[in-house]
């Protein structure tokens, strides 16, 4: 068997339905019986909303350190609203029908619990510096949380390192170099454009990734409503309907669909949880060394943030799909990039909306995945690497634009979902020290920091 | 030049040694908010005088108050000569001094005297003389030395002692302290009446006051129990029960100050 054989049968083991369940399940252990969430429901949405789009006007305020929590978590939406949060969404309702959006939303439901415990436990177990800096995720809490596993710290750290590269860099350049060729946009120039703005920023550390998020989460939003708005507003009408089918289509889609449409519940459920795991980054374990960098007084605090992380997502893809099944064009079936293409047809900016959205949406991934990319390889190789990588990740994005190298895009999507493996595992197995955090924050305790 | 502080060395004993060894020169003490001198000439003492703010005692006055100072530095300066002589020296000073000590040894006066008096926060009913009621009516928001600097040292000093002894007074450290700006973070958990500020700020209050404070959150006119809290600068820690109490949410900018 080749290698690249061998990372075909990979890829569909880590992106499989088997996965996602497994994914699924750790959720639901998560928010059941470590967080426990519904132990005081609404005290939970209270507090969360309380700690993160009521501690806006405070976002500049940091508790100490370098970025503040709102910065952190800037950075880690930078990286997760990505081309999947259109493209790949518009994918999910074509290969699952409707119904897939109900179960996109389950995925986020339980996603948000693993998103939570990943936020936290960076926190929990990051590592200060003497000057001040931290360096935390998922490699640093495995690590440290569980010593007798070290090596899945380090596993993660190789994961997500090569990853990095592919998905978070040559995928994205290539979807920026993609977008804005029908503009007119030469590859080379894209990509040189693209090489010195990953450069500069990365070169400036987390306090310039976390100003170059602070603008372009923002832009990415603002963009997405001028791209979305006119559209649900155009198909306002038929929203109601679109809303009855998802839940209809979610159990029996045959029957809500009809036989001919060829839509199984199996496919909604696949397409769907897939788009409600891997377009929000739950359980990769990636948002996590965004969500590291924060200065709070209590890891649970950054929590909050990252169930925020998954409301934000939750949001861009929900209306993605509510405009794209009221359009009713997902009965027409073919693929992803002609469907969006239909769709902005009737968008009175026309593709340009739609280039640009793109554009920036893979422009903002890849900066945020440079820095987690860094992180990650300086925790395996140490300081003296975080130049040769950012010079590495930013003649990688020259090369984007331009084309090519799709075994190693292939082997890195491989990687990409790799890193859950060891992620969700130390998830579980340090889902007690998450449920103790909860406890003692809602207790008013003190966080102390672990030795 | 001879320095040390009067909580090693108590007044009596160091102007008798002063006597003893026929010294000449300056006696300086600086405790906080006093400014003595003691002046001696071949051993005997012709000079002394306190002062505060705007007001001054001289001679025998004088030595009655410094006799009851507990702790002040003080300095000895060799042949500086006396403004005046305000005492008759010889035998009178020792025996003014043994006479002062033994009426300053049954009192219990705070040994600050930079001390404010104040009216006691929950007060209760004491019945008073008209010469400690006379005081009462004259000390509140002073501090012990203002009081003391005035004719009759003793007999004030007798009257405070009194008072602070029934509870009439009470004396705590004068705070002068800028107020704060903090950011409102919400503590969750069970209780109320308790505010939590950074450690780093609470111990430089701690070392500002020496006295155990609370924190008077000035826009809304109210005390609270205050604690350390690591990890939060900027930020003053209040529980929810409290948050709703005063109507304030997070990220609400207060003022606040510690006060005795």
């Amino acid at each position: 068997m080749d290698i690249l054989a061998l990372n075909e049968h990979l890829n569909r083991v880590v992106y499989g339905f088997p996965a996602k369940l497994v994914y699924l399940l750790v959720g639901i252990y998560l928010v059941v019986f470590q967080i426990r969430w519904f132990h005081a429901p609404l005290r939970m949405m209270r507090v969360t909303f309380s700690e993160t789009f009521g501690a806006l006007r405070e976002r500049a305020y940091a508790f100490g350190g370098q970025i503040t929590p709102y910065q952190a978590t800037m950075v880690a939406l930078s990286a997760t609203l990505g081309t999947g949060h259109l493209l790949g969404m518009l994918s999910a309702v074509l290969l699952g029908g409707p119904g897939a959006v109900f179960w996109m939303w389950m995925g986020y439901f339980f996603g948000t619990g693993t998103k939570f415990a990943e936020a936290t436990l960076a926190v929990h177990f990051r590592r200060r510096f003497a000057d001040g800096s931290v360096s935390g995720g998922p490699m640093y809490y495995l690590s440290r949380g569980l010593p007798r596993l070290r090596f899945l710290g380090h596993l993660f750290a190789f994961f997500a390192a090569i990853a990095a590269f592919g998905i978070g860099n040559l995928s994205q350049a290539g979807a920026v170099g993609g977008a804005l060729a029908p503009l007119g946009a030469p590859p080379a120039l894209v990509g040189l454009f693209l090489a010195l703005l990953v450069g500069v920023v990365l070169g400036g550390g987390i306090v310039w990734v976390a100003r170059f998020a602070q603008v372009v989460v923002p832009l990415k939003l603002l963009l997405f409503l001028v791209a979305v708005g006119p559209l649900l507003i155009l198909y306002g009408g038929q929203i109601p309907q679109a809303l009855a089918l998802v839940f209809q289509a979610a159990f029996t889609p045959e029957a809500a669909l009809g036989g001919a449409a060829g839509y199984s519940l199996f496919a909604a459920l696949n397409a769907g949880l897939g788009r409600g795991i891997f377009a929000n980054e739950a359980g990769l374990g990636s948002a996590a060394i965004a969500h590291a960098q924060a200065q709070v007084d209590h890891p649970v605090r950054q929590g909050f943030w990252g169930v925020a992380e998954m409301l934000v997502s939750f949001l861009v893809t929900s209306l993605t799909a509510l405009a794209f099944l009221a359009s009713g064009l997902w009965r027409q079936g073919g693929g992803a990039a002609e469907a969006a293409q239909a769709l902005f047809q009737s968008h009175p900016l026309g593709g340009v909306v739609l280039a640009l959205t793109v554009a920036v949406f893979a422009l903002g991934t890849m900066v945020s995945w440079g820095f987690y990319g860094e992180e990650a390889a300086a925790f395996l190789l140490g300081e003296g690497v975080r130049w040769p990588y950012r010079l590495a990740f930013a003649t990688l994005a020259f090369v984007g634009p331009l084309g090519g190298l799709e075994a190693f895009l292939a082997i890195s999507d491989t990687l990409n979902g790799l890193m859950a493996l060891p992620n969700l595992l130390g998830l579980v197995l340090l889902g007690g020290v998450v449920g103790r955090l909860v406890y003692g924050f809602f207790r008013g305790e003190p966080w102390i920091p672990p030795r | 030049m001879l320095a040390g502080n009067l909580a090693e060395f108590p007044f009596p004993s160091l102007v008798g040694a002063l006597m003893n060894a026929g010294r000449t020169g300056r006696l300086r003490i600086t405790p906080l908010f006093l400014e003595a001198e003691v002046y001696l000439q071949g051993g005997q003492v012709v000079h002394a005088a306190v002062r505060t703010g705007g007001r001054s005692l001289e001679g025998e006055e004088a030595l009655d108050l410094l006799v009851g100072l507990k702790r002040a530095p003080f300095a000895f300066e060799p042949e500086v000569l006396p403004p005046h002589a305000t005492l008759l020296g010889g035998l009178a000073v020792p025996a003014r001094l043994a006479q002062a000590q033994s009426a300053w040894e049954g009192l219990a006066l705070p040994p600050d005297w930079g001390y404010a008096l104040r009216l006691p926060r929950e007060g209760k009913e004491v019945e008073l003389g008209a010469e400690s009621l006379g005081v009462l009516t004259q000390v509140e928001g002073k501090r012990i030395a203002e009081v003391l600097v005035a004719p009759g040292v003793l007999r004030l000093a007798r009257v405070l002692h009194t008072l602070l002894q029934m509870g009439a007074l009470e004396a705590v450290p004068k705070v002068d302290l800028p107020p704060t700006e903090l950011l409102v973070l919400p503590i969750y958990g069970a209780g109320s009446g308790v505010a939590y500020v950074d450690e780093g700020l609470y111990g430089e209050w701690a070392r500002a006051i020496r006295h155990a404070f609370r924190l008077k959150l000035l826009d809304k006119e109210v005390g609270i129990e205050v604690r350390p809290r690591p990890q939060i600068p900027g930020r003053l820690g209040l529980l929810e029960e409290d948050l709703r109490r005063l109507r304030l949410r997070r990220g609400d900018r207060v003022r606040v100050v510690p006060e005795v």
